[in-house]
């Protein structure tokens, strides 16, 4: 499978659908030791800068929806989120907005239409350094 | 009412690093910021003003690029926002500082006179919590530091009741106006300043007060009124991590028996050391 | 107060078509506020960061003089990556850099071809030439809403208190997500990004010594390489991949398409990380420490995803419009001149105090003479064919680096037996005729 589970971080099952292809870049990692190390996304999440707004602006829908028809995509959003805002616990899919850094996949992603997504309020959310 | 409220512009602290050689910060390219507690005390003073009525001026000294931080209080909804900037003051300390920002706020008072003074707790940059202090002192005013909640003003009788967030607790304190509070940040959640709020900032060009307007003495001004020396600066040492005993929900007992084994391991509990 | 302040134009968004826009309009004397929702225009921008000169040098003549660029551009490169291999074809030429091959010193002679730039620091310089033709910046502040009134768009609603403001007419340059927000409600329903009409993509800033690059690149001082890359850097999804030089750091970024991602179930911080740990790719960023992390959709839905442009009181620019050249590197550029040519509509409009859709439709009729929606035309058909033809980005790598290493590989056997299993590698799986049209089509198509 090309969803290794130890790095699902997203948590859930590989989906049903995932071709099977392993590709040897990641044969490679293992080779390559210590002085290129592999980042996390908690390492890359550290490295954006936020204004945290005090309320949330993303929100699942219906948690029925994730349960029962989302399971043939590995609940897609904690899986494709860049940011790993969504992830699988135990019953419902938990939202970290607060990571979100905007790139509204989500949105578009969702195979049920199931995010209610906005923007955070002008002035509030991620602000890029380099960009 | 009419409140003065002090700011500083900050950089960033969230994302300033230490060069770990040269034990100094690195700010190059590091946003400013209005620092984050001082936020907390304009909102103090605009939430009075919504109540009782009155004026809000925020005043801060430092480089022209601090009207950045000037206009974002405007946005916020602050009547007027004074920069107090000259040459005479670089280098001030925190001695010098509230020197300059007394002066300031007498020259205020003038036109307008001065009810309450609100500044931050405390800079995020220096972390010293002097300047409002100092502040108080030189206008004669009560002085209320870590107000978490202000009760309610007096108007009539001049009086103000305020919480103050202590170690041990609350105080609930009343005294009378003029004062000078500072304000920590679960005094209160910033608003989102109105779209006619922001417009305003971003044409507000802030007022410049300098040194011949403000007057005082100039030997108690910018680096000769400061006596304070900066040693070095160095991060504190690095300390070991904890240790998490794993295993305590599961099995308490081995959890503990484990504790136990290492707090013996060094000494700390059991042997001749401990049981004396 | 202010909030009934009323405007002749609103530009929505500060990006690089809504800063064309409002620079052009206060040019011409025209009373435009411009919203912008991020802390300072560029705040919420990504882009890989090749930024092409020609359409910025109509708007700010010399603008290479000032501008925070990176590094132009004198080399460019396409790379098939296989899964331990990389084929590379590139091309260098001092042509696209007049001028900028004499060391120091910023040129008079022409702008380069093109530059690297980061986007958080192009578009905020690039908004403060809009303020200093004298339109009304105001960041912090999202706009929400269109307001309408009989059918005729008449201003915006912003997320703030007291948050309405008026115009004669309103361009849309928001970005892709006023797509399903803002515009739906003045198109005609056919409207609704798909997964297959965007590319998600990640991307990394790493830090990098100027003379590190240099070497790795191989760059005379100052000048700047791009590679795009397909096959397995995007770890079997269907996409490109690209590392740019900035001056001090790498671009490296990957985009594939979401309905990919959503069926892979892969993370996107992994394909990255698994191309940054590639045999090929790790040297050219050793030591290089990460700086910042990002992401955003790219439009990819070409010339028949472009929505209605105008209408009664608007008119839509930039990715709003989904006017990006399919296949990844030119979008910034057709905004600004989608901005542009919205802008100087408005502007004649003025002279008729007409803002009906009627006579914005002068704009789609200036776009359609442009380059802009002449090139969507041209690569209307690229979408369906990189559909129809995954092995552009899946065989084909493996192939080519199969038939190179058979070809140059030293093993005694004659030379023409290379050549003939060369061709046996890749006729293999497509033939001949089939390899050449898919390459050439595929090579032209990124350019
Ligand atoms: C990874 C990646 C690589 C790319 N590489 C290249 C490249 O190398 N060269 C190239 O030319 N193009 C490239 N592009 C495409 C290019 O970035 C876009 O086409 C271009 O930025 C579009 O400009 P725009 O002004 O239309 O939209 P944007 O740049 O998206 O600007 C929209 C602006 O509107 C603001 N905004 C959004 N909603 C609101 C609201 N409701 N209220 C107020 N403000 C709002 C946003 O904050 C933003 O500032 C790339 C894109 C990506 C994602
Ligand atoms: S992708 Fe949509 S349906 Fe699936 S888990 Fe996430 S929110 Fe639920
Ligand atoms: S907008 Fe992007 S980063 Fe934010 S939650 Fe959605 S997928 Fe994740």
């Amino acid at each position: 499978m090309s969803v290794d589970a130890s790095r699902s971080a997203g948590g859930g099952p590989a989906p049903a659908a995932a071709p099977d292809v392993k590709t040897q870049a990641q044969g490679a990692t293992i080779a390559t030791g210590t002085e290129a190390k592999r980042l996390s996304i908690d390492d890359l999440l550290y490295l954006i800068r936020y204004n945290p707004d005090d309320r949330g602006h993303l929100r699942v829908i219906n948690d029925d929806i994730c349960r029962e028809k989302c399971v043939k995509y590995g609940y897609a959003c904690t899986r494709f989120c860049p940011a790993q805002v969504y992830k699988w616990e135990e019953n419902h899919v938990s939202v970290s907005w607060e990571g979100c850094i905007e790139c509204g996949a989500c949105r578009i992603g969702c195979p049920f239409a199931n995010i209610d997504w906005k923007y955070p309020r002008g002035g509030f959310g991620v602000s890029f350094k380099n960009g | 009412m009419h409140s003065v409220v002090l700011i500083k512009q900050v950089p960033d602290t969230t994302e300033v690093r230490m060069d770990p050689k040269t034990g100094t910060l690195i700010r190059t390219g590091v946003p400013s910021i209005v620092n984050p507690y001082d936020v907390h005390a304009l909102e103090e003073a605009l939430a009075l003003r919504d109540k009782y009525g009155g004026r809000v001026t925020v005043v801060t000294m430092g480089p022209p690029q601090a009207k950045e931080a000037l206009r974002k209080c405007i946005s916020f909804g602050a009547d007027e926002a004074i920069l107090l900037t000259d040459r005479a003051f670089a280098g001030s300390d925190t001695l010098s500082t509230s020197y300059i920002l007394t002066q300031a706020v007498k020259k205020i008072s003038e036109q307008h006179p001065v009810d309450l003074v609100l500044a931050g707790k405390q800079a995020i940059d220096g972390d010293t919590a002097q300047v409002g202090p100092g502040v108080a002192t030189r206008l004669g005013f009560e002085q209320l530091t870590y107000v978490v909640k202000v009760e309610g003003v007096d108007l009539e009788k001049k009086e103000i009741t305020v919480h103050r967030l202590l170690e041990e607790g609350r105080e609930v304190i009343k005294t009378k106006l003029p004062a000078l509070l500072t304000v920590v940040k679960e005094a209160n959640s910033i608003r989102y300043g109105s779209l006619p709020h922001v417009m305003r900032a971003v044409r507000y060009d802030p007022p410049g007060w300098n040194q011949a307007f403000i007057g005082g003495d100039l030997t108690k001004m910018g680096l000769k009124g400061s006596p304070t020396n900066v040693k070095r600066i160095f991060p504190p040492p690095t300390r070991a991590p904890g240790e998490i005993i794993p295993g305590g929900k599961e099995d308490p007992a081995a959890a503990a028996a484990l504790l136990v084994d290492k707090l013996t391991a060094r000494g700390a509990v059991g042997g001749k050391g401990a049981a004396q | 107060m202010s909030g009934n302040e009323r405007f002749d134009c609103i530009v929505v968004g500060a990006g690089p078509a809504g800063t064309a826009a409002a620079l052009t309009l206060a040019r011409a004397g025209v009373k435009v506020v411009l919203f912008e929702r991020g802390e300072f225009p560029g705040a919420k921008n990504v882009m890989g960061g090749v930024l092409y000169s020609k359409t910025l040098n109509k708007l700010v003549p010399g603008f290479w003089k000032e501008a925070p660029l990176e590094r132009p551009v004198i080399e460019q490169n396409l790379w098939m990556l296989s899964s331990d291999s990389v084929a590379k074809v590139g091309y260098r030429s001092p042509r696209f850099v007049p001028g900028h091959a004499a060391e120091g010193g910023v040129p008079d002679e022409g702008p380069a071809n093109a530059f690297t730039v980061l986007r958080a620091k192009f578009d905020r310089w690039f908004a403060q030439k809009a303020v200093d033709a004298g339109a009304l910046l105001i960041t912090e502040t999202a706009v929400e809403d269109l307001l309408w009134e009989n059918g005729k768009v008449v201003g915006v609603q912003t997320g703030r208190d007291d948050g309405k403001v008026y115009a004669d007419a309103v361009i849309v340059t928001a970005g892709l997500h006023a797509l399903n927000s803002l515009i739906p409600k003045m198109a005609d329903g056919r409207l609704g990004i798909k997964p297959e009409h965007v590319a998600l993509a990640v991307k990394q800033i790493i830090a990098l010594p100027k003379e590190k690059i240099e070497d790795r690149f191989n760059l005379p001082a100052g000048m700047g390489a791009t590679i795009e890359l397909v096959g397995a850097s995007t770890s079997g999804l269907t996409g490109i991949s690209f590392i740019y030089t900035n001056a001090d750091s790498i671009s490296i970024g990957a985009g594939a398409m979401l309905s990919d991602y959503v069926k892979s179930g892969k993370h996107p911080y992994d394909v990255i990380e698994d191309f940054k740990a590639h045999p090929a790719i790790k040297p050219l960023i050793a030591g290089g420490e990460v700086k910042e992390y990002l992401g955003h959709l790219i439009p990819e839905g070409g010339y028949n995803a472009v929505p209605k442009l105008y209408g009664d009181g608007f008119m839509v620019a930039g990715d709003s419009a989904m006017l990006v050249n399919s296949v990844h590197r030119e979008g910034s550029n057709l905004a600004m001149e989608s901005g542009r040519l919205a802008a100087e509509t408005f502007i004649k409009a003025k002279e008729r105090k007409d803002y009906s859709a009627r006579s914005f439709a002068a704009y789609r009729d200036a776009l359609d003479k442009s380059f802009v929606l002449k090139d969507l035309r041209k690569y209307r058909g690229i979408q369906h064919y990189l559909d129809s033809h995954p092995q552009i980005f899946l065989s084909y790598p493996e192939m080519v680096s199969e038939a190179a290493f058979r070809f140059l590989n030293v093993d005694e056997a004659p030379k023409a037996e290379h050549e003939k299993m060369m061709v046996q590698a890749v006729t293999n799986r497509r033939s001949m005729m089939g390899l050449l049209s898919d390459l050439w089509a595929g090579w032209r198509a990124t350019r």
